[in-house]
């Protein structure tokens, strides 16, 4: 069954469709919101966070051939309305020691270090670039969506996109950029 | 350094654990509202502050005297000073509990119909809409103005459902569409699904209306000041 099919039991209010929809893309959401965040246990609450957003808004969201394109768009401002929080606790949080493998599951822990110290270095590198450019590069490499797809999800002209991305590029240019597009 | 670092999987036993306890939060039978808003997806990505409760239990028919036409402005000195209280709010609250842009503070156009006055204020990074009913005072804004494209050769460009909603009883439905056009426009008229024919008010290359429905926007007429008729168009469907 496609997303589309499934939205529109969505919208008549068939939970079991929504729960497919989940399945089908939580995996997706959460890695773009770990990249974003860098926090593996921040990235699962903002999975669901996401959905429940989307949920909210069933009634007046259309979906085309995929729910991707706005999963991501409620994806980007949950991620920046956590951005925004963090940043306001920042000092407070800077106090606090950083959270280890002091966990009983070894490997899990180990894998989800792995990938949280991965991200937070990507992380790092793009805070160099204006939140603009950043965006539209993390929306390129991260998301799959064409161009198009990434203007719509960010509001924004198509053109602007190929104009933030290739400065973006220009920026970080060389290993970084280049392995990844 | 790879930008797109490898996610491993989520575990599935706590996927499936989240898919419940999501399932389980949506299943709960929402509070009890008075009103719902919607607001499209490219003003939700634009950061948008939506404070509406305009029309309560109090005012069931608050719908009932509008009219298609706009009416002649009255007396708007209450109106931007209410405004203007929440754009101030806006401002003292910037980046802390809501959207990080200045509230704008040019007047560009003001409709007034019903019992409702709709002011839409412009600024070189943002434009907020502030709605007043005698029972209340809401704002939809968006910021990122910068990024809008210039109308160039076009007679009218984002026409969109800025606002709609409805209480829990599906009373006081209404749509608000905002939009720009060109200078060369003297008159705006929009065809809705549900058979309307409204009059936009148009100022400043800005154009605003509202009507009592949620039916969406269908066509546009828009005609000089003399009434010749420049472009009947379609109003694009803006897929969310």
């Amino acid at each position: 069954m496609t997303d589309e099919e499934l939205w529109g039991q969505v919208r008549a209010g068939v939970s079991e469709a929504f729960g497919m929809l989940f399945e089908r893309h939580a995996q997706a959401v959460f890695a773009y919101c770990l990249r974003r965040t860098g926090t593996w246990a921040v990235a699962e609450d903002l999975v669901s966070v996401v959905f429940m957003e989307t949920w909210r808004k069933r009634t007046s969201v259309t979906v085309g051939e995929s729910l991707l394109p706005w999963l991501y768009t409620v994806a980007l401002g949950v991620t920046r309305n956590h951005q925004r929080a963090r940043t306001r606790y920042r000092a407070a949080l800077g106090k606090v020691a950083p959270q280890h493998a002091d966990d009983d599951h070894a490997d899990d822990v180990a894998r989800r270090v792995d990938a949280e110290a991965r991200t937070r270095a990507v992380i790092a590198e793009l805070e160099k670039l204006p939140a603009g450019d950043r965006e539209v590069l993390e929306m390129s490499a991260w998301s799959g969506l064409s161009q198009a797809q990434i203007a719509q999800v960010l509001g924004i002209p198509v053109g602007t996109v190929k104009s933030r991305l290739a400065r973006a590029q220009r920026t970080v240019r060389g290993a970084l950029v280049e392995e990844a597009l | 350094m790879n930008i797109t670092p490898d996610i491993p999987q989520l575990d599935p036993m706590r996927l499936q654990v989240r898919k419940h306890a999501l399932l389980n939060e949506i299943s709960q039978k929402p509070s009890r509202r008075w009103w719902r808003f919607t607001v499209p997806a490219t003003a939700l990505v634009a950061a948008v502050a939506v404070t509406l409760v305009l029309w309560t239990p109090t005012n069931q028919d608050a719908s009932a005297a509008w009219t298609a036409e706009p009416r002649a402005p009255g007396d708007l000195g209450p109106v931007f000073a209410d405004c203007g209280r929440t754009l101030d709010r806006h401002d003292a609250e910037r980046g802390v509990n809501g959207p990080d842009w200045p509230a704008p503070r040019d007047v560009a156009v003001v409709d007034q119909r019903a019992d409702m006055t709709m002011v839409q204020y412009i600024g070189p990074q943002s434009e907020m809409l502030c709605l007043r009913t005698p029972t209340g005072v809401g704002t939809n804004g968006r910021g990122n103005l910068q990024d809008q494209e210039p109308l160039g050769d076009r007679l009218f460009a984002d026409f969109a459902p800025s606002v709609g909603m409805y209480d829990v009883d599906g009373r006081n439905a209404m749509t608000v569409l905002t939009g720009r056009v060109s200078r060369a426009v003297g008159k705006v008229v929009i065809s809705t699904e549900d058979g309307l024919q409204v009059t936009a008010t148009i100022g400043n290359g800005r154009v605003l209306a509202w009507w009592p429905s949620l039916g969406k926007p269908k066509d546009v007429r828009l005609s000089d000041e003399t009434g010749v008729v420049l472009q009947t168009a379609p109003i694009p469907v803006k897929h969310r």
